[in-house]
């Protein structure tokens, strides 16, 4: 301690403690008026960098949710479409062992040509699902329908069905590194080697339709049939096993995604937000020795040897 | 009897008065910055007798605190310095956008976007928002930039400033000298004039690291760094220059300047941020806005457009001499030396060929680059340098188009199916580097009926990869795998024993040159002042190349573009990373610089204190003093009285 104090001493050093209290004052105040402990980087460096860091992993987890999102719609659409294809192939077969019973006159045997028709047209339906205006099946080509019939039977009933898709799938990505397939190829679903989903039907109306057969040849093509349809059954039954389990799979990452980005969140809330408990003490305790400050200082100018002289 | 009493008494009137005088001026200037207090010393007089003859003003005399006073010049220096450069860092701690929607905020969006681009490749809003994404981190690029550069500049007009101060403040000290000597030199004391003299030194140590030496009758010298500012009665002054490098340097003014190197005060804090520290800052920033661009640019150069290959295509970054070796072109995004590959698409017959470009920098000018491009390409596609802006232009023949995905050829290379059937060699290729698929049809027969008629897959190193049935319960025209994001198809129809093969590129331009030219990028410019999202791009979002393979659902580039934020570029530091980095640094230096301030003003105010307890004004010590002289003032005139009244009855005798 210095042993003379002059006003201007008392003056500067008065004014050095207004101006650092008031500072930590509206420093907690802000803390408690924005609820952030940390706005800045000098606010924090390192706690500033960890937080950013936190929220970029919790923006990017809200885009994964949504390629999830994007991917399970893709997924749920395209098996509710094999599953269609499946339904009708399960009916071609019924059709198949009915057809082979040679007692069957010729207007039942048409009949169940013409359901065959309808059930063609289901296939093609469900080979050019769309969803969200995008062909599933198609690949990476969303945009125009895979499956085109490319001849007809006089009566405008279908003989051929082409793939024109892409021949690669289309992927999403839903985290880092992994992509999920939400577009297959069509030609791999429908007409699989050996598993051609169109040409077993086809084949089967036309067998059925095909009166130049004599009942045990139609017998026996029908029960050849009955195979193929079986074995393009297979094929998409394999396809709608391995979306299912893709959506399966897209269920636990998407628990993963909302876990990461819960802990994303709470990382830099602990590390930005404002504990008030702690801010509101601190801003009583700024403020009381403020106010001292204030006191004392005011009772430092009050009294001088001038009001002692008569 | 002699009477001294009215020559005692008068002295003592006198001198009283006088310091009265002092003490009314010492009380006046209690609170003038740089005052130092007075105090009046008295001496008896005498004329050699037993009795002296009274008192009288030995000299006015200054308290000082010489050292106190160094100490303070000097830690003022010092917290000018720190002060100047926190202020500076703040600034650019705002500069740099660290808030919501800012750089660093705009970046991770932009990354975002492109993920959510790849399960919607072809969405038209989705593509949209990518590039509205694009477009404001740009600007905000443009604006911390603009920022910056601004900020140097108010703080180069800084540097300007307190150089004239330090030029007004020198020649008032000389010119305050000349007084002060003067004065001094009868033998007087000069003390108010050494007041105001050290006042300016005081304020001069604000700017510059002074070093005080005194001289006799009161004067002095001023030394700072390694220069003399004042020289007794004459000032030294100074000037800024501009180097060819763009920095400020203070220098004598004058016919012949020489650099002068201060070492605290204002001007060394606002020299350092000017010459320094925010050219480090800002080049951080451009070294990241151009990583960003060539990253971006790079693939997306080397993907497809929804509007599928291109038959114009005209660059944004350019050199300044396209006759020049490109590695004498001080690029802001390099070229390597590597292969860069061109597919040209004929769109009568579909067929697509690749041809392969081999970039040398150190070999080749823009203008070489041009002319290989174009002799590669059998002149499909003509590549020029467009003047005066020296930019790449790849312009197609008609009737074709070309890009840089270097998507396998089609068809295939040496086809020799030995039949009717026709191979197709599809997908993207995903391998790391060049490769050869050797592919052979093991067998003799039809394309899906005949059994056992396979396809057997080699690479270069004639490893068997794949064996596929194209036989029996094969479709005809199906895809199948055969490595590596490669697919191969036959149609129908026959074959005996058939081979065919199909060259792969990886990575499609290993020089670099699409993404350092910015052919088919995303952005223009090279750095955060001139970066900007090129403007038929941002016209027309269906430009943005998310695919690979040319398909509009095919998001493999979106996922390359995606792929770019955990991709360490910056040592092990990713873009969002190096950004957070650069505001970090800054948060860092200001974190620092705040508690150097606050520890430096700490020992300004104590060397305050301390210097103030030797010469500052007490007013209740003035006050003491002048009840003392008061009562000196009384008892003289009393005893003048009394002498007068002594005297008086003396001379009443006489009457």
């Amino acid at each position: 301690m210095n042993i003379r104090v002059t006003a201007q001493t008392q003056t500067a050093s008065a004014l050095a403690n207004f101006r650092r209290q008031q500072t930590n004052i509206a420093r907690v105040q802000d803390q408690i008026s924005t609820g952030l402990r940390i706005t800045t980087a000098s606010d924090g460096p390192a706690d500033y960098v960890a937080i950013n860091q936190a929220k970029s992993t919790s923006r990017r987890s809200v885009t994964y949710a949504q390629t999830l999102n994007d991917a399970a719609t893709d997924l749920n659409t395209s098996v509710s479409a094999l599953l269609e294809g499946t339904n009708a192939l399960v009916r071609a077969k019924q059709i198949a062992q009915e057809g082979v019973d040679q007692t069957l006159d010729p207007n039942s045997r048409q009949a169940l040509a013409t359901e065959v028709d309808s059930l063609i047209e289901r296939m093609v339906q469900a080979g050019n699902v769309q969803s969200d205006g995008k062909y599933l099946f198609g690949g990476t080509a969303v945009e125009t329908p895979p499956f085109v019939v490319t001849s007809l039977t006089p009566g405008g009933q279908p003989t051929a069905v082409s793939y024109t898709g892409a021949d690669t799938r289309a992927r999403g990505l839903i985290s880092p590194n992994q992509t999920v397939d939400t577009k297959h190829v069509g030609s791999q679903v429908f007409q699989k080697s050996g598993a051609d989903a169109f040409a077993a039907l086809i084949n089967l109306r036309d067998t059925l339709r095909d009166s130049s057969l004599s009942d045990g040849q139609r017998s026996a093509a029908l029960t050849q049939q009955v195979g193929a349809v079986d074995a393009a059954r297979d094929g998409l039954s394999e396809i709608t096993g391995e979306q299912a389990a893709a959506l399966a799979g897209i269920e636990a990452i998407r628990f993963r995604v909302s876990d990461l980005k819960l802990s994303a969140d709470t990382r830099s809330s602990e590390l930005e937000s404002t504990d008030y408990a702690e801010a509101v003490v601190k801003l009583r305790e700024q403020d009381n020795a403020f106010q001292a400050t204030l006191a004392i200082s005011a009772r430092l100018f009050q009294t001088s040897l001038i009001d002692f002289l008569r | 009897m002699a009477i001294n009493g009215f020559t005692i008494g008068i002295s003592a009137l006198s001198v009283s008065t006088k310091a009265l005088d002092l003490i009314g001026q010492n009380i006046a200037n209690a609170n003038t910055p740089g005052y130092s207090r007075q105090r009046i010393d008295l001496a008896n007089t005498t004329a050699g007798q037993e009795v002296g003859t009274g008192v009288t003003i030995n000299r006015f005399t200054r308290y000082e605190a010489p050292t106190l006073a160094s100490a303070r010049r000097n830690s003022a220096a010092s917290l000018a310095s720190v002060s100047v450069r926190l202020d500076t860092r703040r600034q650019v701690e705002t500069a740099l956008r660290p808030t919501a929607a800012g750089i660093g905020d705009q970046l991770d969006t932009f990354f975002t976007k492109a993920t959510a681009l790849t399960t919607r490749p072809n969405d038209s809003a989705s593509r949209r928002e990518l590039l509205g994404t694009a477009d404001n981190l740009a600007r905000q690029f443009n604006a911390a930039a603009g920022d910056l550069d601004i900020l140097r500049a108010d703080v180069g007009r800084r540097v300007d400033q307190s150089v004239n101060e330090v030029n007004t403040f020198a020649k008032k000290i000389a010119q305050l000298n000349g007084e002060i000597a003067n004065v001094e030199s009868r033998g007087d004391q000069a003390n108010d004039l050494k007041d105001q003299r050290d006042q300016l030194i005081a304020n001069l140590s604000e700017r510059i690291d002074v070093r005080v030496v005194p001289l006799k009758f009161g004067a002095v010298n001023i030394l700072a760094g390694n220069t003399a500012v004042v020289v007794g009665d004459s000032a030294v002054q100074f000037s800024t220059v501009i180097g060819p490098t763009g920095q400020k340097q203070v220098v004598t003014a004058g016919a012949n300047p020489s650099a002068v190197n201060f070492e605290a005060g204002t001007v060394t804090g606002a020299l350092q941020e000017y010459n320094t520290d925010i050219p480090a800052t800002r080049a951080r920033l451009d070294a990241l806005a151009a990583k960003f661009i060539q990253s971006v640019d790079q693939v997306q150069a080397t993907g497809i457009a929804l509007t599928g290959p291109r038959s114009l295509v005209t660059a944004t970054r350019g050199v300044t001499d396209p006759a020049a070796l490109l590695n004498t072109q001080n690029l802001p995004i390099p070229v390597t030396a590597g292969q860069l590959v061109v597919s040209v698409t004929d769109a009568g017959t579909g067929t697509r060929t690749n041809s392969v470009v081999a970039i040398d920098p150190a070999a080749q000018s823009l203008n070489d680059v041009a002319a290989a491009i174009t002799a590669a390409t059998g002149g499909q596609v003509q590549a020029t340098v467009d003047v005066p802006q020296n930019t790449l232009r790849f312009q197609a023949q008609p009737g074709f188009s070309f890009d840089f995905a270097a998507r396998p050829s089609n068809p295939p290379q040496a086809v020799n199916v030995g039949g009717t059937a026709v191979p197709t060699v599809g997908g993207a290729y995903t391998g790391t580097g060049n490769d050869t698929f050797s592919f052979q049809i093991t067998g003799t027969g039809t394309v899906g009926t005949t059994p056992g008629l396979n396809l057997e897959v080699r690479n270069a190193a004639n490893t068997l990869i794949a064996t596929l049935n194209v036989g029996e319960g094969y479709t005809p025209g199906t895809p199948l795998a055969a490595g590596n994001g490669v697919t191969v198809s036959l149609t129908a129809g026959t074959t005996t024993n058939g081979t065919f093969a199909s060259d792969l590129y990886a990575p499609p331009d290993a020089a670099g040159l699409l993404g350092a030219f910015g052919v088919s990028g995303l952005f223009k410019g090279s750095s955060a002042t001139d970066i900007a999202v090129r403007p038929d791009v941002l016209a027309d979002p269906s430009l943005v190349a998310l695919s690979r393979t040319g398909q509009p659902g095919d998001s493999g580039n979106a996922k390359l573009l995606a792929d770019i934020q955990d991709r360490a570029v910056f040592g092990n530091r990713t873009l969002t990373v190096e950004y957070l980095d650069i505001v970090g640094a800054v948060g860092a230096d200001v974190t620092s610089l705040d508690d150097q301030v606050a520890a430096q003003s700490g020992v300004q105010s104590s060397l305050f204190a301390q210097e103030q307890a030797a010469v500052g004004v007490d007013m209740n010590e003035e006050t003491l003093q002048l009840l003392n002289y008061q009562r000196m003032v009384q008892a003289a005139s009393k005893y003048i009285s009394v002498v007068n009244t002594a005297l008086d009855s003396v001379f009443d005798i006489l009457r």
